[in-house]
């Protein structure tokens, strides 16, 4: 008999969640760096200022919420460089050396404030948190494709984050809220198996998007047998150029503007990610296939780590509490929910008894 | 001469069309093959985000207990609440009754969905955490 160990996977995407202190820091402190950038002189931002971007917005954080990023919206002409992309930076990196003051702390010991390759990062030390702070040009507002600036390559480059923020919506609406679990079991699993060589989170949100575009993922699958397709799906489609000796690493694609997104991917860091990948699906596979429950658990536990619950028996119990006939309601796709959902036409789940054949599994 | 009415208006059974009207309202995913007097619904329903889809028939008869069959993916053991040929027992005689005034959207399709969210919590953890009527509690069969 297949395990799909549906009710285990719902409390493992729920255990792989941020917690609520943590979100609400995400809430809180990017809030405060957008105003004071919105009132600053010295850094001159253009209405509407700014934009939440990355994984925070894409409602894809698993774990914790280490960092945030946003977009400032400066004015300029990306084709002739104007302004440069290190004045930009340079003078951003500036005009947050005078955040802490404005935040109400006092000293050095709290904030760290660093120019990356493209954003400025701030260093909440003792929240240990960080935010990315993104410059960019937005010629027809943020909806549309922007331009951030590359320290490296000393020019502004075409980006389109705001684009995939909808695309990810788009594919989570499209099957049923089950692209965005996906993911997240994904990064999770990422995080689980790579301490070093890290695959960053917006390639495995790139490379997981072409997956189901493909249609190589069959989405109407439990959650567990989606994942095991889609580790399965980028093992082989990687795995001719794993095999080459030249040092060739593969092309990621933007899921908006199709350039390669992995363009810095190192061989060895890609090699790695390939076992793991070889692992996962092994034990996916191996989980899908055994007749014995416990057995097809602990095989998870090694995809997933201790998140993955070995008993569920209490989750179980307040999932079906809160979503009892009389109180439930019922999504147009069937989704049982504790309340009705304001954004979609949910039907109540009438007061019922279901009737006869067995109480509690026994006849 | 003015026909005389009848002393009250006697109400005529929810057709065919009309059901059909109120599932594409409720349940896009479900299409309708059949006529006026019986008629069948397929469709799919995922009760949670990390589920499947399941296939579903609903097999109504004018006027007579729909039938709702589970087709694809195979029921899994033999779970409670269910007759052979994986039929559906979605309420108990005792509290309610089809009629031909009850809408399929609006009792048969949510109790529908809501009874596979509670077969994978069963699946799970061997209980059926939703109320339940034992067929003995009456002697009678929906």
């Amino acid at each position: 008999m297949v395990h799909f160990l549906t009710p285990h996977f719902g409390k493992l995407i729920q255990n792989i969640q941020p917690s609520s202190e943590r979100l609400e820091l995400a809430e809180t402190l990017p809030q405060q760096v957008r105003d004071y950038l919105a009132g600053n002189d010295e850094f001159v931002t253009r209405s509407p200022h700014s934009r939440l971007v990355g994984s925070y917005a894409q409602h894809l954080t698993v774990g914790d919420v280490k960092d945030v990023d946003f977009l400032v919206r400066v004015d300029g002409d990306p084709e002739v460089n104007e302004p440069t992309v290190r004045t930009v930076l340079s003078e951003l990196a500036s005009a947050l050396r005078d955040l802490p003051e404005h935040l109400g702390y006092s000293g050095d010991t709290y904030f760290d404030i660093t120019r990356n390759r493209r954003s400025v990062q701030v260093k909440f030390e003792y929240e240990d948190f960080y935010l990315d702070v993104v410059p960019c040009i937005a010629p027809n507002n943020f909806g549309d494709s922007i331009f951030v600036p590359d320290w490296g390559f000393k020019k502004w480059i075409e980006s389109h984050p705001r684009g995939v923020v909808r695309l990810i919506e788009e594919l989570d609406d499209k099957y049923n809220k089950k692209f965005r679990g996906l993911v997240k079991l994904f990064k999770h699993f990422r995080n689980n198996h790579m301490t070093y060589m890290k695959p960053k989170s917006y390639w495995l949100v790139a490379m997981a998007i072409e997956a189901v575009e493909s249609n190589d993922i069959d989405m109407s699958e439990p959650v567990a047998a989606a994942f095991d397709q889609l580790l399965n799906h980028l093992y082989d489609k990687y795995h001719r150029t794993y095999l080459r000796t030249d040092g060739t690493v593969p092309r990621i694609k933007d899921p908006m503007l199709g350039h390669n997104v992995a363009w810095n991917w190192e061989r060895s860091h890609f090699e790695a990610f390939m076992r793991r990948l070889e692992d996962g699906k092994g034990w996916s596979g191996r989980a899908l296939d055994h007749y014995d429950k416990a057995e097809a658990i602990k095989l998870w536990q090694n995809v997933f780590g201790e998140e993955f619950p070995t008993n569920i028996d209490d989750h179980a119990k307040s999932h079906a509490a809160s979503r009892q006939p009389g109180s439930a309601y019922a999504t147009p796709t069937g989704l049982i929910l504790p309340g009705a959902a304001p954004a979609l036409k949910s039907t109540p789940v009438q007061p019922t008894r279901y009737y006869g054949g067995s109480l509690n599994g026994k006849k | 001469m003015a026909r005389n009415r009848p002393p009250f208006r006697v109400e005529r059974p929810l057709s065919m069309a009309v059901q059909e009207l109120h599932m594409r309202d409720r349940w896009p995913s479900f299409t309708r093959v059949g006529n006026a007097g019986v008629s069948v619904w397929r469709g799919n329903l995922q009760p949670s985000e990390v589920s499947g889809e399941y296939g579903i028939s609903v097999e109504y008869r004018l006027g007579v207990p729909p039938n709702v069959r589970v087709l694809r993916p195979k029921l899994l053991k033999t779970p409670p609440h269910t007759y052979p040929g994986a039929k559906l027992c979605l309420y108990s005689p005792d509290d309610w009754r089809w009629d031909e005034h009850s809408i399929l959207a609006c009792s048969i399709i949510p109790w529908t969905a809501a009874w596979l969210l509670f077969y994978e919590l069963w699946l799970d953890t061997g209980k059926w955490l939703a109320p339940e009527a034992p067929h003995n509690e009456n002697k009678r069969v929906a």
